[in-house]
């Protein structure tokens, strides 16, 4: 799945933690290609270090982990090669990221108008009034509705969609090359989680973003994804075309997640891992 | 035996261990166990009788003799040290005790029940906590007259309303927490829920409190000793020995420095027991 | 099964009074707005419904856990809101159950699994040490775990084995209530199957009675036999699984249904879903709007739903709160089969 387009290459990934128990794997020789405008679905359950993955693409790995091999490649260099500065200039700008709960990635005490202006004020040196400007108008293109009303209000007065459209107001608002996105939706309803999922589809497309979708629901994947990547304690169990993954899966793992996702009108019953294992 | 097996037990304990490989912990069980020790075997560790006048020696600086040297009527220093530990730890630990328990039960029926009753708890809390502990203390002891329970009682008066609040502080972070709601939820009483299921979680803290009151408390003692309320002389308290040894700081200095010398001790190797026991635990709650 | 039903809510009120955020006056939190349902014995109820339903505070209100502000509770034919305590409530409090949504802190981190499983008996019951051991040995290996397990304390279990703890704990009493409030929301998905299947394997061999409350439909639909669905405090529709789910009449729940994500990239992207996309969120419950608490989603409302509340009313032993359903059904019919999941 190499091809020109590709935005990013993640070569044999390997990431441990340092714990009082030992080194811990997280993950383990993880590779895969993101092309232009495409969206990956990394899938997996707790501990199969998905999140663990978008960190380290970002950089933002907890201090104590441990990058023990592979290489990431984006814009033709290995940002694992890059010092802080280097990479300052890309978060934000070239690769952002968004979080599961959008009200503890927003500074509680500083208004929504500023936390949006900081990003191109910060990256493109612009004059206040005119970062605002552009916020305005991320805010408005993201469907939050009276964007002025909450330019000028605190996180905590806003709902769990207008706020999560507020976090990712600031990381489209410079239209990264990447964007990751780690469990997005997982804080919202059902209906709010529609709305955050369409916006992200269409500003893919609109602006060629690519985008990592981090999520423990494979159905989610078969919303939004082009390709999917399935992980399990460490290790890629399966990667590919959506469809085909859905249609055919090859590994016992991720027959054994789409047995196990209940869905609507299914009337037999539901395999769980041991229960497949045993037969 | 019996002894032997709580030693191993003891030894073997996780929390105890970390607790002496704390830098502060190992002073702290050092100096608190020595103190206790001296405190119980003093019968058997002290060289003389600790009201024997030895008129002969009076004043006498330390020597091979008198290893910390002689009062004013001649008596060894260094045994009325080791008899007045009994008294200071005595005082501190059942004054502890006492406060521990009335404001254990005052915290729980405050914290659990919330409302009228823990407005009414809270505020006489308030009123005790008004004042510096000193002065209460000894506007208590002066009242209550001399002797060394009306000491204790003095103390628990100053101290119960720290516990109270204390303790009505961890019951309201917990009482909402699921596994109390799910104890509701059995059918557990009132009664059950705070001392079966609330109690063991407020240990803890309440530990680490007591530990460091009993550093406190020993000074507090010393203090009204030293001003000559509650213990009296002859008996042989660290304060009221550092009372009496006023007179002769100038040129006999051993009479009141030694005793305040093991004020101090005591004093700060309970505070450093009590710091480590936060460290310990502490991590152990977040855990 | 009798048509009796075992539990009736009649008229729940739970209001809170707090602090309006905005205007900093004295306002009224409606979680739990007039509801008045009906719980079949052994069937399985599944309660649906988004963040600020009100779908907990109605469960814990069924599980005795909270008082309501206003109406009846009536749990087999005793009604629960008289000051005839004592002895019947003693004898209620155990027939009803709860197991909680969080596995982490539901149970008591300083008490081993024989203790925390074994205190319904202990205060119910003048059990040896000895039998309630036995009981317990019982009850785990019911809910799949080992009879060593019970020496253990909670933090040695992962996330699904403490749901099972804490369900052994429910069960222990036998209870003929049990109150399910997101049972498996914090869990893994394979995780999750064996429990949902563990619930279902326990309702055959026991005539235990489910009210299980989820806000994932896909969930609910594969555990109830009758569904309700809540919005802003209120019911606004009942009907039984398959009526609900193939034939949805009010639009929060016909919108809530297009708006679940199908683990199928061909259904799932099928043109015509992105049509019917709900617009807004769930507003707040501290003083909710006149009239139908839907109407700032609904793309259906007029002017007679911004004034009036609509009634839940009964047609062919389903309800629904809607001004217009029929008008709806007729002009804007979304039909649904199993093949469009």
């Amino acid at each position: 799945m190499t091809c020109l387009e590709d935005i990013l290459k993640v070569n044999n990934l390997t990431v441990s933690y340092r714990t009082l128990r030992g080194k811990v794997k997280a993950v383990e020789n993880v590779s895969f290609n993101l092309g232009k405008g495409k969206i990956l679905a990394v899938v997996g359950e707790t501990g199969s270090g998905k999140t663990t993955v978008g960190l380290a693409i970002l950089r933002i790995l907890p201090p104590n982990a441990v990058i023990e091999k592979g290489e990431i490649w984006f814009n033709g260099k290995n940002i694992l090669d890059l010092d802080e500065d280097a990479m300052r200039r890309i978060r934000g700008k070239e690769i952002s990221i968004i979080f599961q709960e959008p009200k503890i990635t927003l500074n509680p005490v500083l208004k929504i108008g500023e936390q949006i202006a900081e990003v191109p004020i910060e990256h493109l040196g612009l004059d206040k009034k005119e970062a605002y400007r552009l916020a305005r108008m991320m805010l408005e293109r993201t469907g939050v509705p009276d964007p002025d009303r909450v330019m000028n209000s605190y996180p905590h007065e806003l709902s769990g969609g207008m706020a999560q459209r507020v976090v990712i107001s600031i990381a489209m608002i410079l239209r990264p090359k990447l964007l990751v996105a780690d469990e997005p939706t997982s804080a919202l309803d059902v209906s709010v989680q529609a709305q955050v999922l369409d916006l992200i589809q269409e500003l893919v497309r609109e602006t060629g973003t690519s985008v990592i979708f981090i999520t423990h629901d494979l159905s989610l994947a078969a919303e939004i994804a082009d390709e999917i990547l399935v992980m399990y304690y460490g290790k890629v169990v399966e990667y590919g075309d959506v469809f085909e993954v859905f249609k055919s899966p090859k590994h016992p793992y991720t027959r054994a997640l789409l047995n196990a996702i209940p869905r609507i009108g299914f009337r037999g019953r539901l395999k769980s891992l041991e229960e497949m294992i045993n037969e | 035996m019996k002894t032997n097996k709580i030693i191993t037990m003891l030894i073997k304990n996780e929390k105890l261990i970390e607790l002496w490989r704390h830098p502060n912990g190992k002073i702290g069980i050092i100096i608190s166990v020595v103190l206790v020790l001296m405190a119980v075997f003093a019968p058997l560790i002290s060289p003389y009788d600790p009201n024997y006048p030895d008129t002969a020696n009076r004043l006498a600086p330390p020597s091979i003799k008198h290893l910390l040297g002689t009062d004013q009527l001649g008596r060894d220093i260094l045994s009325r040290i080791i008899w007045g530990s009994r008294i200071s730890l005595s005082i501190a630990f059942l004054a502890v005790f006492v406060t521990s328990v009335i404001g254990l039960v005052v915290g729980l029926v405050s914290g659990y029940y919330g409302g009228k009753i823990d407005t009414l708890l809270m505020r006489i809390t308030d009123i005790f906590m008004a004042f510096p502990r000193l002065v209460l203390a000894l506007a208590f002891a002066s009242a209550l007259g001399p002797g060394i329970y009306n000491v204790i009682i003095a103390i628990s008066i100053v101290y119960w309303s720290f516990y109270a609040r204390l303790i009505r502080g961890v019951v309201l972070q917990i009482r909402n927490e699921l596994y109390i709601q799910a104890a509701k939820a059995v059918g557990a009483s009132d009664v059950r829920i705070m001392f079966r299921h609330i109690l063991p979680m407020v240990t803890a803290p309440l530990l680490v409190q007591a530990t460091l009151d009993i550093g406190g408390t020993i000074l507090l003692a010393s203090g009204l000793g030293f001003l000559g309320i509650g213990v009296q002389p002859p008996t042989p308290e660290w304060g009221v020995m550092v009372s009496e040894g006023r007179r002769f700081i100038t040129h006999e200095w051993w009479v009141s420095t030694f005793p305040g010398l093991f004020i101090l001790i005591a004093t700060l190797g309970f505070n450093l027991l009590g710091d480590a026991l936060r460290d310990v635990l502490d991590v152990k709650l977040k855990r | 099964m009798s048509s009796k039903p075992l539990v009736e809510a009649i008229s729940i009120k739970k209001y809170y009074e707090v602090e309006h955020p905005r205007t900093g006056k004295n306002a009224f939190l409606k979680a739990v707005d007039d509801v008045s349902i009906g719980i079949k014995q052994t069937e399985t109820y599944g309660l649906v419904g988004e963040s600020g339903s009100g779908k907990t505070t109605l469960g814990r209100i069924l599980a005795l856990l909270e008082k309501p502000t206003s109406g009846k509770l009536i749990y087999d034919g005793f009604d629960l809101s008289s000051t005839n305590k004592s002895l019947d409530y003693r004898r209620i409090r155990r027939e009803i159950q709860i197991v909680f949504q969080d596995p982490y802190s539901s149970l008591h981190p300083r008490k081993k699994i024989v203790d925390i499983v074994g205190e319904p008996l202990l205060i119910h019951e003048k059990l040896t040490r000895e039998q309630i051991e036995n009981e317990v040995a019982k009850i785990l290996e019911i809910v799949g775990l080992k009879q060593e397990h019970m020496y253990r304390y909670p933090h040695e279990f992962s996330g699904g084995q403490r749901q099972r703890i804490a369900l052994a704990r429910a069960l222990i009493l036998k209870p003929r209530f049990l109150v399910l409030d997101e049972p498996t929301s914090a869990l893994d998905v394979s995780v999750q199957a064996r429990i949902l299947n563990l619930l279902k394997d326990i309702k055959d061999r026991t005539h235990i009675t489910y009210f299980f409350i989820s806000h994932n439909i896909a969930v609910i639909d594969y555990m109830s036999d009758r569904i309700g669905v809540m919005y802003l405090g209120k019911i606004v529709e009942e009907a039984s699984r398959d009526n609900l789910i193939y034939r949805p009449l009010h639009p929060y729940t016909k919108y809530l249904l297009m708006s679940v994500p199908i683990p199928d990239p061909e259904k799932a992207r099928a043109p015509d879903r992105k049509k019917l996309r709900l617009k807004g969120e769930i507003p707040s419950p501290i003083d909710p709007p006149n009239g139908c608490r839907f109407v700032t989603r609904c793309p259906f409302a007029t002017d007679k739903c911004m004034r009036e509340e609509p009634v839940l009313e009964e047609t062919n032993g389903r309800r629904v709160a809607c001004h217009y359903w029929e008008k709806i059904e007729k002009e804007f019919p979304i039909e649904l089969s199993w093949r469009e999941f």
